[in-house]
């Protein structure tokens, strides 16, 4: 029997509760509130495999890529990479840990400080690693530029971020989050703030790294079509909770949960002129404050039954590996 | 013809230069049609907006040349008293961020009906609320007569979009121009959003002018579509004709750098080099530095007006060339 | 084989840089017109201090009973005082002590105001909420009374004196660097940093600090300002040291002849008046002037 191989990332009941910002009035009540931005997710990524996370406002895919970096500490659950519970790790164990797991992020001009040159950012985990100081991290830094196609890179080392255009600038957070030759990147959203002409180039940079370098993404974006072009696996938030789970042409080709459903009807695509199917969902996302019992989706569900009102489903393999949290018809 | 654009420039004399936001457009718009404005950062699609109802902060912004004939009168030319008159009754604007614009301090339905009173020269607050409730009703939000009372922060994104549409079509305009309307909504939100405009237009006899950077959107609900670059036109025609058999190598280098939900693309190919710099832009066609089928006839001139078949107007030198391969 | 040149030239490139955003500087800040001024009075007066020696043209200690409360003259610009000795003079080795006085106390109070604004920011918690109620102690006790009293039980030295002013008027500066480094905590780019393993002494002196200092250094102009009117006014009741004699003292050496002599007091006045205007305009200059980078966040 083949054993199969243990995921680099696998994430368990992983939860973030934030406390609700009381006003005055309300404070002399006893309970405090909390937004459910994240609960109970699980999930496992494979060496060099990317796995999607996609959702609307809300739906959890930008604090779930922040708690599995622990960059925002989780209210509970465990974050094991390469076996490891990044979890139990104590400050300086968890900024060694960082080493191998970082970060691209979604505002390229906001996420590099404004009084540091390039080379400075860049090199940043090189200094903090003890990779390399000096001229040796210096070289290394030029040659990170080059990488990520920022050339000739003596010129650019000086700079400062306001001198670059915003897809150079995604560019020198990619060439940062390789620095260190992490083994995993989260890539919260890397191209929803770049023009059109400019995201293929990223897209495409992205990929190339992933091949060369070895690379697993966790990758976060709301756009479909750039997600179905990047991923191996999708995962579909609403609300804090993963709806669906599946390999993505699975998800894609044959969505089972009637969110993902509605999401893939509403994607407009360039390619696809003059089509612009109607959706049998209405209403908003509800507040994620003190959500009701039962399936959080159940407000908007154009299939909704009374089970959906008494209980929350849990995210089920239904075969293939394609996973759903919903109630079968026939209950 | 509702609206025809010929020869547009719009100027910003900064500090450090002038900006050229748009150097030469030209476009027209149908009744009731949708008319997509599509561009990236910088191409001037909003400047574009602005110009044609005269809202183009004037210094540092100046229309240079042009004109942008309105039901047969040129809006360029008219004093700001006659703009008046036209703004918010025969031609609305909505925006990307409805909070800019809406008063903070206002119940929305107030606002709406402040909207009403001054168009439709109505002198009853009461009648004009009557109304009010009426748009909110056709732009789809629930429970009207209660989020009547509701201010701007109490409403959610999607709704407040809604909001500001039902001021731009509480007047009956002929024109809707809507600036990036759905660029900071969900998806589902937007779907609902794109549905309720092309449900209006009908209803009202509305002509659109949808301005987005979202290419998708344009291919979804309009029916022709101009695609600007650096603040010049590179191609203006039937959106499906467009899509399907781009002229210009700028929409082309677009579309094939654009993935698709339809399928998993097995390689994106992208558009070389970065968006150029407005107040020293690129000597003749303005794309030039980044197209694979630049010769130097393109760093000289001007790409002149071309039209293939079917009113298909593409701005490029050699276009003819590159359809025939 | 790289040469020495190059290196160094490498090592050129961020003053270059220092350089260029200082050009940008200077042009914002010359917009303002009282602030050039305030900062012309400002060099006027270090350079009488630096050359106190070459420009007073008689000796500041040495008394001439001969030519007491003399009217200004030819000789004598400013007068003489009830001992017969140059006001001019007395006043230029004066600013040596009233500019050294600011200047000192002024950057003991950065030097404190930052350091705990920042820890205070960055740390938060029950760290922060300890420090603040030490910050809000000292804002409610009146400032110049307080100084007032430990003066007088410590005694006036000018040591004594810029400590205390020093030790008393960080808390202002404490505030505004804790508001900077609560919102500047929250970028993407301090995120950033941590994600990269930075630790938490570089993430406050390197990734926010360069960012969130502006504010503490318009106050250090202001407070310039302010330790040389509370010098003064010390010195003047009679609190301030003899062996280093400020304007203020001159104030308190006029105090007899005020009545008779009116140049005795008004032109240490003046200098007084003129020092606490030009750092307090320098203060807006400096504001106006700072004002695109904290934008440009």
């Amino acid at each position: 029997m083949i054993s199969l191989p243990e995921p680099i990332v696998r994430v368990e009941k992983l939860t973030k509760h934030f406390p609700v910002q009381i006003s005055f009035l309300r404070g002399f009540r006893k309970e405090q509130s909390y937004v459910h931005a994240l609960d109970d997710a699980d999930l496992s990524i494979l060496k060099g495999e990317t796995f999607s996370l996609v959702g609307e406002t809300g739906s959890g895919k930008t604090t779930t890529g922040k708690c599995i970096l622990r960059l925002i500490e989780p209210t509970r659950g465990a974050v094991y990479f390469d076996g490891v519970d990044i979890m139990k790790l104590d400050k300086e164990g968890m900024r060694q840990m960082r080493r191998n797991m970082q970060m691209i992020f979604q505002d390229p001009f906001a996420s590099l400080n404004p009084r540091m040159t390039v080379g400075d950012i860049v090199g940043r985990s090189l200094e903090n690693f003890g990779i390399a100081v000096g001229k040796k991290k210096t070289e290394i830094v030029l040659g990170l530029l080059e990488k990520v196609g920022l050339t000739p890179p003596e010129g650019l080392i000086h700079r400062y971020r306001h001198e670059f255009s915003g897809g150079q600038r995604q560019r020198i957070g990619i060439a940062r989050a390789i620095a260190s030759n992490p083994k995993f990147v989260v890539a919260d959203e890397p191209v929803s703030a770049l023009d059109m002409s400019i995201r293929a180039q990223i897209l495409n940079l992205m990929k190339t790294l992933r091949n060369r370098l070895e690379l697993t993404y966790l990758f976060i974006a709301h756009d479909l079509s750039v997600v179905r072009y990047m991923s191996d696996w999708v995962g579909v938030m609403y609300l804090g909770r993963i709806v669906e789970m599946a390999r993505s042409e699975d998800l894609f080709k044959s969505p089972l949960h009637p969110y993902s459903e509605a999401l893939l009807a509403a994607a407009v695509d360039a390619h696809s002129v003059g089509v612009r199917r109607k959706i049998a969902i209405s209403g908003e996302i509800p507040s994620p404050i003190d959500l009701p019992p039962g399936c959080r989706f159940q407000t908007r569900c154009p299939v909704a039954k009374s089970q959906c009102s008494r209980s929350e489903p849990e995210l089920i393999d239904v075969g293939k590996n394609h996973k759903v949290a919903c109630f079968p018809e026939s209950a | 013809m509702l609206l025809r654009v010929n020869g547009l420039k719009t100027y910003f004399y900064t500090s450090v230069g002038v900006v050229k936001a748009v150097d030469g457009l030209d476009f027209d718009i149908r009744r009731g049609e949708t008319v997509g404005l599509v561009g990236e950062s910088g191409s001037g699609k909003s400047v574009t907006a602005l110009s044609i109802l005269r809202l183009v902060p004037d210094p540092p912004g100046r229309i240079v040349a042009g004109q942008a004939f309105f039901e047969g009168t040129d809006l360029l030319k008219l004093t700001e008293e006659q703009m008046r008159e036209i703004r918010g009754g025969r031609i609305a604007m909505s925006f990307q961020d409805p909070m800019t614009y809406l008063n903070p301090v206002m119940k929305v339905g107030d606002q709406i009906a402040e909207a009403i009173m001054l168009h439709q020269k109505l002198v009853k607050k009461s009648d004009a609320m009557e109304k009010a409730i009426e748009a909110m009703t056709t732009v789809h939000i629930p429970s009207p007569s209660a989020r009547a009372k509701d201010y701007p922060h109490q409403l959610s994104g999607g709704m407040r979009q809604r909001v500001l549409l039902a001021i731009a079509v509480a007047c009956r305009p002929k024109l809707l121009i809507a600036d990036e309307p759905t660029t900071a909504l969900d998806l589902i939100i937007q779907n609902q959003i794109l549905g309720m405009l092309e449900e209006m237009q009908r209803g009202l006899e509305l002509s659109l002018l949808l301005i987005t950077h979202d290419l998708g959107i344009v291919a979804a609900v309009s029916q022709r579509v101009a695609i600007m670059y650096a603040g010049e036109l590179m191609e203006f025609g039937s959106t499906k004709t467009i899509f399907t058999r781009p002229l210009h190598p700028y929409t082309k280098g677009l579309l094939e750098s654009l993935p698709t939900v339809e399928k998993k693309e097995a390689i994106l190919r992208s558009i070389e080099g970065t968006i150029p710099d407005l107040i020293s832009p690129p000597s003749g066609c303005r794309f030039h530095p980044r197209c694979n089928y630049a010769m130097t006839i393109c760093r000289e001139e001007l790409p002149p007006t071309e039209v293939a078949e079917n009113d298909h107007v593409v701005h490029c030198h050699r276009w003819d060339e590159l359809d025939a391969q | 084989m790289e040469t020495v040149g190059s290196e160094s030239q490498e090592r050129l490139q961020p003053l270059k840089q220092l350089l260029d955003n200082s050009k940008g500087f200077w042009r914002r800040y010359r917009k303002n017109r009282v602030a050039v001024i305030g900062l012309g009075i400002v060099i006027l007066f270090f350079f009488l201090a630096v050359l106190a020696a070459q420009i007073a043209p008689y000796d500041p200690f040495v008394m001439d009973p001969g030519s007491r409360l003399q009217s200004p003259s030819v000789s004598h610009l400013m007068g003489t005082d009830l001992f017969g000795r140059d006001i001019f003079s007395r006043i230029v080795y004066g600013t040596r002590i009233s500019l050294f006085i600011g200047f000192v106390s002024a950057t003991i109070s950065a030097v404190i105001g930052i350091a705990v604004g920042a820890i205070s920011g960055y740390y938060g918690g029950k760290l922060d909420e300890v420090l603040m109620r030490a910050v809000e102690i000292f804002i409610v006790i009146p400032t110049f009374f307080l100084i007032l009293i430990i003066v007088a039980i410590f005694g006036g030295s000018i040591w004594n004196v810029m400590a205390i002013i020093g030790l008393t008027i960080w808390p202002s500066t404490t505030r505004l660097v804790r508001a900077e480094f609560l919102s500047t905590k929250e970028k993407e780019f301090v995120t950033a940093a941590i994600s990269v393993g930075s630790k938490d002494a570089h993430i406050i002196l390197r990734e926010i600090l360069p960012n969130a200092v502006f504010p503490a250094i318009v106050n250090m102009s202001l407070q310039v300002a302010s330790a040389i009117l509370t010098e003064s006014s010390l010195s003047f009741l009679g609190l301030g040291d003899p062996n280093n004699v400020s304007w203020g003292w001159l104030l308190k050496d006029a105090l007899r002849s005020m009545r008779s002599a009116w140049w005795d007091s008004v032109f240490p006045g003046i200098f007084i008046s003129l020092a606490v205007i030009s750092f307090n305009v320098i203060g807006d200059g400096l504001n106006d002037a700072l004002n695109p980078y904290l934008k440009e966040r």
